[in-house]
C-alpha cells in the first residue's frame, strides 16, 4: 500500500524562465545568473502570471518553464556524536512541455549530496542506486520519497532540528541552479501516516518562514 | 416459505459481508502461523541490559520481539522502519512492557555500542540495540535469511549496505510469526503485531 504524504506543502519555490522563441531561450539559459531574488514565492507566482499574461498569445514552442519544488522536506536524525546521514524527499513538478533534467544537487550543509533510487533486487535486498540525472518528462510530476528516489545527504554539518531549514541546491540542465530550503521534520510523518498525530510543530511554522523560501524569477521578454 | 428463504439468504450474505469487511472477528486470536524456516537465537554485543556486554536475543523472549537489521549510517531505509517501530511501539505498548524492538547492526566497523545507543535512543530507548560482525553472517542468513552487501558510494570513500530491511515478528516463545518488508503499512503491522499481545 502506497503510504499518501499528508504534509501541508513546505516550500514552494518557483523558477520562472520566459521567453519568446526557442533562439532567445538558449541564450537566457547559457548565461549565468547573479541576481537570485529571494521573495515569497507568491509574489514571483504573481509575476510569473504577469509575465505570461504579456507574453505574445502564440507560442509554437513550449518556452516557458515553471519548475515547481513541492513538499520538500529533511528526515529528522538521531544527533549522534560521529557523523550524520540522512535523506531530502520532494516532488518535482515539471509543467511545460519540455523535458527537464536534474543534473547534479548539492548542499552547504552536508560533506556529500546525490540523487538515489532505493530499489529492490532479485534476491530480495534493498539497494541504493545512484542517479547520474533524473528527468522529469513535459508536464508531469517525479516524488521523491521514503524508500524510493531521495536525495542522500552524507555527513550533514548542520544540527538536525525539527521545523529548521535545510539548503539544497539543484542543479537543472540548461537553468541556473536553484537553491531551495527544505523542512526538518520528526519521525513521525509522513510514513508514520496518522492524521491524528502528525500535526507536528512544522506545520505552524509554514508561514512564519516563508520569507525564507528561495525563489528565483528570471524574465526575458 | 418464500419470506423465510429470502430471509435466510439476507443473514447468509450479511455473514459473507461480515467476514469480508472484518476476518478477524471469525480467525482464532492466536491466527498468526509459526514461520519455521525463520528464526532461531543468537548472542552479540549489546547495547542492553549491560552496555557492552554480550546479549542473546532470547534474554527478551517473554515479551513480543519486533527485530530488525540494519546501520546507522542508511539515509532512507533504516530509520524509515525504525520510524515504524516506534510509532507502533509507542501506539500498541506506551509503557514499554510487553514489545522489545530489537535493532542488529551489521557495520560493525562503523556501529560502535556507544553510536548505536545513541542512535536508537532518539527513536526508543526501549530499542535493544546489537552489532553483528562478518563471522556472524552467515548463521544470520541461515536463520533470518539476512543478506548483506557491502557497497560504494559513488565520488566518495564512504560506503553503503545493499541488505534485506525485513521486520520479524517474533512471538513470546522466540517462533517468527511474520515478516513485514517496506510496503507494508502501519496498519497492516499493528494488526498483527496486536494479535499476539
Amino acid at each position: 500500500m502506497k503510504l499518501s504524504i499528508i504534509t501541508p506543502i513546505t516550500v514552494v519555490a518557483l523558477a520562472a524562465l520566459l521567453s519568446q522563441s526557442a533562439c532567445d531561450k538558449h541564450e537566457h539559459f547559457n548565461h549565468t545568473h547573479s541576481d537570485h531574488t529571494h521573495s515569497p514565492a507568491q509574489s514571483t507566482a504573481e509575476k510569473t502570471a504577469n509575465a505570461a499574461l504579456a507574453a505574445p498569445a502564440i507560442r509554437s514552442e513550449a518556452t516557458a518553464l515553471d519548475v515547481q519544488i513541492n513538499n520538500a522536506w529533511v528526515r529528522l536524525a538521531p544527533a549522534t556524536s560521529d557523523g550524520v546521514n540522512t535523506a531530502a524527499y520532494l516532488t518535482i513538478k515539471n509543467p511545460s512541455s519540455q523535458d527537464l533534467i536534474l543534473e547534479s544537487v548539492s548542499s552547504t550543509a552536508a560533506v556529500h549530496t546525490m540523487v538515489h533510487d532505493t530499489v529492490h533486487d532479485e534476491r530480495g535486498m534493498l539497494r541504493m542506486q545512484h542517479l547520474d540525472r533524473l528527468t522529469i518528462a513535459a508536464n508531469s510530476s517525479v516524488e521523491l520519497e521514503p524508500q524510493g528516489k531521495h536525495i542522500m545527504l552524507m555527513g550533514v554539518k548542520q544540527e538536525l532540528k525539527a521545523g529548521t531549514l535545510f539548503p539544497i541546491t539543484l542543479n537543472f540542465k540548461d537553468m541556473p541552479a536553484m537553491t531551495i530550503k527544505a523542512f526538518v521534520k520528526g519521525i513521525k510523518a509522513p510514513e508514520a501516516a496518522d492524521t491524528s498525530s502528525t500535526k507536528h510543530s512544522s506545520h505552524s511554522q509554514n508561514d512564519e518562514h516563508n520569507h525564507e523560501h528561495s525563489a528565483h524569477s528570471n524574465h526575458h521578454h | 416459505m418464500r419470506t423465510v428463504l429470502a430471509a435466510f439468504s439476507a443473514i447468509i450474505s450479511g455473514l459473507l459481508v461480515v467476514y469480508w469487511v472484518a476476518p478477524e472477528t471469525f480467525a482464532p486470536k492466536d491466527q498468526l502461523p509459526i514461520i519455521k524456516s525463520l528464526g532461531g537465537d543468537f548472542e552479540l554485543l549489546s547495547t542492553q541490559p549491560v552496555q557492552g556486554d554480550t546479549a542473546k536475543l532470547s534474554d527478551y523472549y517473554g515479551n513480543v520481539i519486533l527485530l530488525n537489521f540494519g546501520f546507522t549510517y542508511c539515509p532512507d531505509i533504516c530509520p524509515a522502519v525504525l520510524g515504524k517501530i516506534k510509532v507502533i511501539t509507542e501506539q500498541l505498548d506506551p509503557k514499554g512492557e510487553k514489545i522489545t524492538p530489537v535493532f542488529v547492526s551489521f557495520d560493525s566497523e562503523r556501529d560502535s555500542i556507544k553510536r548505536l545507543t545513541e542512535y536508537l535512543g532518539f527513536f526508543n530507548p526501549n530499542i535493544v540495540g546489537m552489532v553483528a560482525e562478518q563471522k556472524h553472517f552467515a548463521k544470520l542468513h541461515e536463520q533470518y535469511k539476512l543478506l548483506v552487501e557491502k557497497e560504494e558510494v559513488k565520488g566518495s570513500d564512504n560506503y553503503n549496505f545493499a541488505h534485506t530491511d525485513f521486520i520479524y515478528l517474533i512471538d513470546q516463545q522466540g517462533h517468527v510469526r511474520a515478516l513485514f518488508s517496506f510496503n507494508d503499512s502501519l496498519d497492516e503491522i499493528k494488526t498483527k503485531v496486536s494479535k499476539l499481545l
